[in-house]
């Protein structure tokens, strides 16, 4: 399923991370998600390695791990998207699908005449609501409010999740 | 490209894949060299590297190259082993924790976390025991059987010369037992060059015995036998600056001097030995070994034949083995030979040789799966095309695929994996792929979390020297080795980590990171007892609202625990918790402006400015004129300041939010101030000043306390304890009471957090200008609006009004105090009031202060009503002097009346000013005000119009019609009496008061139209102008109930007269148009609701002012609808058939024909539509409906469309209709009447309007009349018609 | 996603959002009212750039985006792509557009804005009408300037008219 997305600003400030596990792993996705910046702008900066076309927002897979896969999107605002998900074998087809209407749900939020530009996007409802479409299992995973979380004290596990690319 | 061997990893090959030289010596030789501190290899290994021994090189190949810098590595035999891998962890282990405290020393010294511009710069030299740390890691991986660099080459043999027979040492050193497993075992040739060396040592006489052993030892094993002596200095005391020799002593104690013992020519002695044994020996045996086995190899091996063979021949062999490191080959093997060649010659910077040797066995040891050696000899292929300089992706492939194979064997190959790994890294880092090394760092890092930590920090290293550096990862990777510290207890470590990686995160908004790193910091600092910085660094996570409630409340538990470890209370500028919202930020003063009430005080400026603007003397120039009374006291620069009056409290609002979800506890809000006695000289003026400003940006909260202790007795400050709910926001006024003259600074706000924690808030001067810059003190500088003057202590006066309602019926009376307390010692005096609505509140005089209302007002006899005589002063709106003799003495109090009347319905504020100067002229102000407010609210009561027509029967009689409705919901109320006022006017009345009134009294929601008579008594036009307007002789009709005995009221006394003289300044503008008008007053109370209704209440009354009832009727026609005004009637038999007759009246000398229109359209007026309709009119006349009347036929049909537009707005059906014609026609004789039968039906019971019809006239002028007064009437006209109200009540 | 709104409303709107900045709240400082209008069209520009922009590839250049703004986004604002394109490589571009929509149902009469000085009526009549046309400019200014700081390009955008609006 999917673990977490985010919305990081043209100024790799983060706009909206919402996991949708249980576990306590806010810090180790914020990191996931940090990092995988430094990817995205790799990719940006030299697109020889970058995915199927030139200059197409979908970049492809940034992190293959043994148990995360992190995609990234990047939006001609220099918005980016970013999807850390479990299930291994994924179409392209289907996260390029994902991102397209999760974009259109960005677009959507940040219409909305209250939003400052360059403010985190404090789930607005419709955002939320626009998510949900994730997958299956994300549903009620949507509806539940992501429970509060202790600082992690050891970060370990995420060595696995960010074997280098 | 720079040349390979000038490379890191150049140099790391160049002196760790070296010729090992294997030491066996006697006991004798070791107790020689220990006089020195020293061991016989440790003595000698300064000498092991040539920088320049310049020895011609001839290889496989024919032609020669010479060899500069070169190094043979010594070892005693014991030596020559696989290291214990537990002796070589507990080494880094300790190497690391020395580096630890040796960091944290300096770390500790906490200067800010480098930015990572600096980070950059400063990452070339990286903590230098890096180096350290790798080179002991490859160690560990040394002298295995799988490749040959590491096994001797030689063999140093030596013998002391006090051995006796020396020789015998010299063979049994070299027998098999004592020799290292690796000769033992097969894994290489035990034949290997042999040297032999004697030792002498000089203090054991001359070396006449040694040189004899030598040639005696020459005699027997050959040329290869050298003497060395040494120990040449007799006392021992041989200083030298740049001793060689500690570097290799790990464990050197730095007391015993090395080497002491060993002077100049020793050392050359040694030199030269060195130098000689390895140009002379064992490069040359090298390369004899090397030309030797390359000819064998070649004979076997190469050319096409060899190739086939040798293949067909594995193949054949593959199924018999299959251990986990393939075959063991024996030093005798081909493969053995091979490798042997190959490092031979890399040792000898034969690379291309090395090269085609290793390719030539790797893939031998690949078909024999012997893996490790497979592994070692991609590893050396790698290096070798490295330092060949040629095809990078080779070398790499390479390295990777060593490194992958080893990673295959598990924990067997774990360490030349890492060995490999550092290699490779090293590699890349020449070629400037940082991002690689790092992931080859990620990748050498295993479960053993010292060893992994080391490598992360390194990597992430790598991360930010990599082009474009990788902030993200590098923090990430330093917060990763970060953590394996703590989890091996190297805290030290962690916080130095930790710390940088802050540098990523600082001022990025990823706060969940952020709490993280500095939280942690924060507990280590703490678990090493350095808890100021564990505060610096916990105080970055308090204002986490972002975190979960669990986290915050971690958070603030631990903080809170680590300031009690201080031990001393801690003070912290801008702490956190809680927010302090500056803009919210409200300073109240009172200078010569105070304020009865907080209320009075949030009034804006503009608007007392606008009240007192004739009452202060010159008050366009503000605080300054008076100022300018006493510069000589202040001087110049302070004018513009703020001036406070010592006793007097200064208020400071301020909001406090709590971000978090959890509560917190405040105790002891206050300000902090400052406040610097006045003194003539400006010197110390200006220095409390510096002071005060140097305070603003001053971190020392200490040193705030000690200040404001200091002046703790010049002022005192107000304390406030609460504790903030989770996200509350609490406003808190905090106070500051001056107590002696001087300047005032507030400097900001302290307060103490859950009992431990004092913060500070500094109020920067920019802080406050947004605010004064809208705020009433918009004419102060924003820097000195922390700043006051205070001035020595004056009178203050405090008002009240007792008792002012806070609500009212529209037209109450009532009679109220005004009481001027004057706390101080000194008298004020010359005071002067002044009111905002003297419509509603109206000064009385000092007569009637303790009168009881209202008899007071009923009529006297004219002996001694003067006194209650108007006066025309206090009726204007202009300002109320208070007797000049008024002087209100210390510590008393003053009273005065005040007249109150609700003169209008709605929330009206009252503004009251009143001005009072200083007895004592000595005192820095001359005068002050004081600023009332009171908010008040009328509901309507009475709504009342009159409409008068001239009576058909007589000149000079007029007809007064009364339309009344009671808009309040429970009251009701009962006339008094009606007064016309003006001499020119007597009023009377038309019908007996009880058929006016059926019922007594008005009950609420209740309608009547009474009639009365109005008489004129103008004698000519001119009379009236003689007559003042407002000297109210009138004439008045009793409505009270029949035979009571009360007294009519006096309206021509104070305040009636009064208020009716506001009335009719107010309402003035409607009508100037027309001269004839009659102002009435209707004089009602309220029936005390709980005794018998039929009694109304005499302590209160009500009146009603009607001013310009126009008396002029240009319309001929009048008419009067009769019939009754209440009934009961059964709704549930049947609806109500009404009855009603009109009386038409025809005043003109003609005939008139009318039509009488009714339309049912709108006819849903029921009362509560009519008081909305109406609860906006202003309270004369304007009923609504009498429009039609005054003003001609054009406003009238507008009005008409105004009413039926406005009514058709309401609820469509009808609660009654006209039965009958819609329209109905008569014919009118001139100056007669006739009577007109009308019918209604009612639906449902309530209370009806049935104004709802329009009088359409045109008389029928017969030809040659025109005088001149019907000119001025018109042919025809339309009448609206007026209201007749109608109660039905449902029948019991 | 993209929903439609009647042209006339716009044009409504936006007439009347002039005119209540220059009347109503900055009657005497024009150059405010300019300022404040500009900041609303920036901030429209700022969210429609973020919708039209969705499914296209980035863009790696500067003039890709202008030519985006060009094509694209002018035709979803004003139903026409401009008629001319000019830059003068050094970062200025010059977009044309031959008959702007939302002016081309305006028209000023000279006359009707009256009290003129009596020397030459009709330049004063032109200068007034111009002016009050330029403040209708300011709005679509700031899209545009919206549009393209938000696709990364900071610049200043500046409305200049050739000839006066009229009514055919």
């Amino acid at each position: 399923m999917i673990v977490c997305v985010a919305v990081v600003g043209h100024q790799n400030n983060p706009l909206y991370i919402q996991s949708f596990t249980d576990a306590d792993d806010a810090l180790k996705l914020h990191h996931i998600v940090h990092c995988s910046l430094d990817v995205i702008d790799e990719r940006v900066n030299n697109p020889k390695k970058s995915g199927p076309t030139l200059n197409e927002t979908f970049l492809g897979l940034l992190y293959p791990t043994e148990n995360y896969k992190v995609y990234g999107y990047l939006t001609n605002t220099k918005v980016k998207f970013i999807l850390v998900t479990t299930d291994l074998d994924v179409r392209d087809a289907d996260v390029r699908n994902f991102f397209r209407r999760f974009h259109a749900a960005y677009v959507d939020a940040v219409s909305n005449p209250f939003h400052v530009p360059g403010k985190e996007l404090h789930k607005p409802e419709n955002f939320r609501i626009m998510l949900s479409f994730l997958h299956p299992r994300l549903q009620n995973a949507e509806c539940r409010e992501v429970k509060g979380k202790t600082i992690k004290t050891s970060v370990s596990e995420e060595i696995s999740s960010i074997a280098a690319v | 490209m720079v040349d390979p061997a000038s490379t890191p990893l150049g140099k790391m090959l160049l002196d760790e894949i070296t010729p090992v030289v294997m030491v066996l010596c006697t006991p004798n030789v070791e107790e020689t060299c220990q006089k020195n501190g020293l061991t016989f290899v440790q003595m000698l290994s300064p000498f092991c590297d040539f920088n320049n021994i310049d020895v011609p090189v001839r290889t496989a190949s024919d032609q020669p190259y010479r060899l500069h810098k070169f190094r043979i590595r010594l070892f005693n035999a014991s030596d020559i082993r696989q290291p214990n891998l537990e002796v070589a962890k507990e080494r880094l282990k300790q190497v690391i924790t020395q580096v630890g405290e040796k960091d944290f020393n300096e770390l500790c010294l906490d200067q800010p976390p480098v930015d990572n511009s600096r980070a950059r710069s400063e990452s070339e030299n990286l903590p230098s025991w890096f180096q350290f740390f790798n080179k002991e890691l490859i160690q560990i991986s040394s002298f295995s059987d799988h490749e040959a660099f590491d096994h001797p080459v030689a063999c140093l043999l030596v013998v002391s010369s006090k051995d006796e027979q020396p020789i015998n040492h010299f063979v049994d050193l070299f027998n098999t037992n004592k020799l290292p497993l690796l000769l033992n075992d097969g894994a290489m040739d035990p034949k290997i060059l042999k040297h032999y060396l004697l030792v002498h040592d000089n203090q054991d006489g001359t070396s006449e015995k040694a040189t004899k052993i030598l040639t005696e030892m020459r005699i027997t094993f050959g040329s290869d036998c050298q003497l060395l002596c040494i120990n040449s200095s007799q006392d021992g005391m041989v200083e030298r600056q740049d001793n060689p020799w500690p570097f290799y002593k790990s464990d050197a104690s730095l007391k015993q001097k090395l080497g002491c013992f060993l002077n100049v020519d020793d050392i050359n002695e040694m030199k030269d030995l060195m130098q000689d044994l390895s140009s002379k020996h064992i490069i040359p045996y090298m390369e004899l070994k090397i030309r030797v086995l390359n000819q064998q190899v070649s004979a076997t091996r190469k050319g096409f034949r060899n190739q086939i063979k040798n293949l067909w021949w594995r193949k054949g062999k593959d199924d018999i083995v299959d251990s986990p490191n393939g075959p063991t080959y024996t030093f005798s093997s081909i493969e053995s030979q091979i490798r042997v060649l190959g490092d031979y010659a890399f040792m000898l910077r034969d690379y291309e040789l090395a090269l085609s040797n290793y390719r030539l066995i790797s893939t031998d040891y690949k078909l024999d799966k012997a893996w490790k050696r497979y592994a070692g000899v991609q590893e050396m292929m790698g290096l070798a095309y490295f330092m060949l300089d040629q095809s990078r992706k080779e070398a790499e492939y390479c390295m990777e695929n060593a490194f992958n194979t080893y990673w295959k064997m598990g924990p067997s190959g774990q360490n030349n994996a890492t060995r490999c790994g550092l290699w490779w890294v090293e590699m890349l880092k020449t070629r400037d792929q940082y991002k690689e090394a790092a992931t080859v760092y990620f990748r050498i890092c295993d479960e053993e979390p010292l060893h992994s930590a080391v490598m992360l920090e390194q990597a992430s290293y790598c991360y930010l020297l990599s082009k474009p550096p990788m902030l993200h990862k590098y923090g990430f990777h330093l917060v990763l080795s970060g953590d394996r510290y703590k989890k091996c207890d190297q805290v030290k470590h962690a916080i130095r980590t930790y710390r940088n990686a802050v540098s990523v995160y600082r001022g990025t908004t990823w706060s969940h990171i952020k709490d993280h790193v500095h939280f942690h910091i924060g507990q280590w600092y703490a678990s090493l007892e350095r808890y100021d910085l564990a505060i610096t660094y916990m105080l970055e996570v308090l204002a986490c609202s972002h975190q979960s409630k669990t986290t915050q409340d971690i958070f603030l538990r631990d903080f809170l625990q680590i300031v009690e470890k201080t031990g001393k209370n801690f003070e912290v500028l801008k702490l956190q918790l809680p927010e302090i919202n500056i803009s919210s930020l409200k300073i109240i003063f009172e200078d010569h402006r105070t304020y009865a009430s907080p209320t009075a005080a949030s009034v804006r400026e503009s608007t007392w400015r606008s009240l007192e603007e004739d009452m202060i003397p010159s008050l366009s120039s503000g605080r300054t004129n008076w100022l300018e009374l006493q510069s000589k006291l202040i001087s110049k620069k302070y004018k513009e300041s703020n001036i406070c009056v010592a006793g007097e409290a200064v208020k400071v609002d301020i909001e406090f939010k709590n971000p978090l979800q959890i509560s917190i506890s405040l105790s002891g809000v206050s300000l902090i101030c400052e406040l610097s006695e006045s003194s003539e000289s400006d010197g110390t003026k200006s220095d409390a000043n510096s002071s005060a400003t140097e305070l603003q940006n001053d971190d020392e909260s200490t040193k705030l306390t000690s200040r404001d202790m200091s002046s703790r007795n010049f002022f005192s400050l107000s304390e406030v304890d609460f504790s903030l709910g989770a996200g509350e926001t609490v406003a808190a006024q905090l106070t500051v009471t001056p107590r002696v003259e001087g300047v005032l600074q507030i400097v900001g706000i302290r307060w103490k957090l859950s009992g431990s924690v004092v913060g500070f808030y500094n109020f920067e001067p920019n802080s406050t200008k947004k605010k004064s810059a809208k705020g009433r003190r918009a004419n102060c500088s924003p820097s000195d609006n922390l700043k006051f003057i205070v001035i020595k202590s004056l009178p203050r006066l405090e008002g009240y009004i007792h008792p002012l309602p806070k609500s009212a019926y529209a037209g109450d009376v009532q009679h109220l105090v005004l009481e001027l307390r004057n706390q101080s010692e000194c008298a004020v005096k010359n005071l002067k009031m002044k009111i905002s609505h003297p419509r509603f509140l109206n000064i009385g005089k000092r007569e009637n202060l303790n009168m009881d209302f209202p008899s007071c007002l009923e009529k006297k006899t004219d002996s001694e009503w003067s006194c209650l005589q108007a006066n025309p002063s206090n009726m204007s709106e202009s300002i109320f002097m208070f007797p000049e003799d008024t002087i209100i003495q210390g510590e008393t109090s003053f009273l005065w009346p005040l007249w109150f009347r609700a003169a209008e319905t709605g929330n009206i504020s009252l503004y009251i000013t009143i001005y009072y100067e200083m007895d004592d002229v000595s005192s820095t102000m001359r005068y002050r005000t004081l600023r009332m407010h009171h908010n008040l609210q009328v509901l309507p009561s009475l709504d009342v119009s009159f409409q008068v027509s001239p009576c058909p029967s007589k000149l000079q009689e007029f007809l007064v019609r009364m339309d009344v409705v009671n808009k309040t919901s429970t009251e009701s109320f009962q006339f008094h009496q009606l007064s016309s006022v003006g001499d020119q006017w007597e009023i009377s009345l038309l019908q007996p008061v009880d058929t006016i009134f059926p019922s007594r009294s008005l009950l609420a929601g209740q309608a009547l139209s009474c009639f009365f008579m109005l008489k004129s008594y103008r004698k000519s036009a001119t009379s009236e102008e003689k007559t003042p307007p407002f000297a109210l002789l009138g004439s008045s009709v009793r409505l009270g109930p029949q035979g009571s005995t009360e007294l009519l009221f006096d309206i021509s006394s104070s305040p009636l007269a009064d208020f009716h003289h506001c009335e009719r300044l107010h309402q003035e503008n409607v009508h100037q148009e027309d001269p004839t008008t009659v102002d009435f007053i209707l004089i009602y109370r309220p029936v005390k609701s709980d005794v018998n209704p039929g009694i109304s209440d005499p302590a209160r009354l009500f009146s009603h002012h009607a001013c310009y009832c126009s008396i002029a009727s240009r319309s001929p026609i009048s008419w009067l609808v009769d019939g009754p005004r209440t009934l009961y009637h059964n709704f549930s038999a049947s609806f109500c058939e009404i009855k009603l007759s009109m009386t038409l009246y025809n005043s003109s000398e003609s005939v008139a024909s009318v039509r009488i229109n009714t339309s049912d359209s709108n006819s849903s007026r029921n009362l509560s539509d009519l008081m909305e309709a109406h609860a906006t009119s202003s309270g004369n006349q304007v009923g609504w409906h009498d429009v039609a009347l005054v003003t001609d036929i054009k406003v009238t049909s507008d009005v008409v469309e105004a009413k039926f537009g406005k009514s058709s707005s309401l609820e469509s059906v009808p609660p009654f209709i006209w039965s009958g014609s819609s329209s109905t026609r008569a014919q009118v004789e001139p100056l007669s009447s006739t009577k007109i039968p009308l019918q209604i039906c009612v639906f449902s019971p309530g209370t009806y309007d049935l104004s709802n019809y329009v009088l359409h006239w045109n008389l029928l002028l017969s030809n040659g009349e025109g005088n001149s007064d019907e000119e001025t009437r018109r042919s025809s006209g339309t009448c609206q018609g007026y209201p007749y109200h109608l109660t039905v009540l449902q029948s019991v | 996603m993209g929903r439609e709104v009647s042209e006339s409303c716009v044009d409504g709107l936006l007439t009347e959002m002039v005119s209540t900045y220059c009347n109503r709240f900055y009657s005497t400082k024009p150059e405010l009212a300019a300022r404040r209008i500009e900041a609303i069209g920036y901030q429209v520009g700022h969210q429609l750039s973020e919708r039209y922009t969705m499914d296209r590839p980035r863009f790696n250049d500067h003039l890709e985006a202008i030519k985006f703004i060009c094509k694209d986004f002018w035709s979803e604002l004003f139903k026409k792509q401009i008629d001319n394109l000019k830059t003068n490589h050094r970062g200025t571009f010059v977009l044309q557009d031959n008959r702007f929509r939302w002016l081309s149902r305006m028209s000023i009469d000279p006359s009707e804005n009256g009290e003129l000085s009596q020397d030459n009526p009709e330049a004063m009549a032109e200068n007034k009408a111009a002016q009050t046309t330029s403040m209708h400019l300011y709005f679509p200014c700031g899209i545009i300037r919206g549009a393209l700081s938000n696709l990364g390009i900071p610049c200043a955008v500046s409305a200049d008219m050739s000839n006066l609006p009229a009514c055919y």
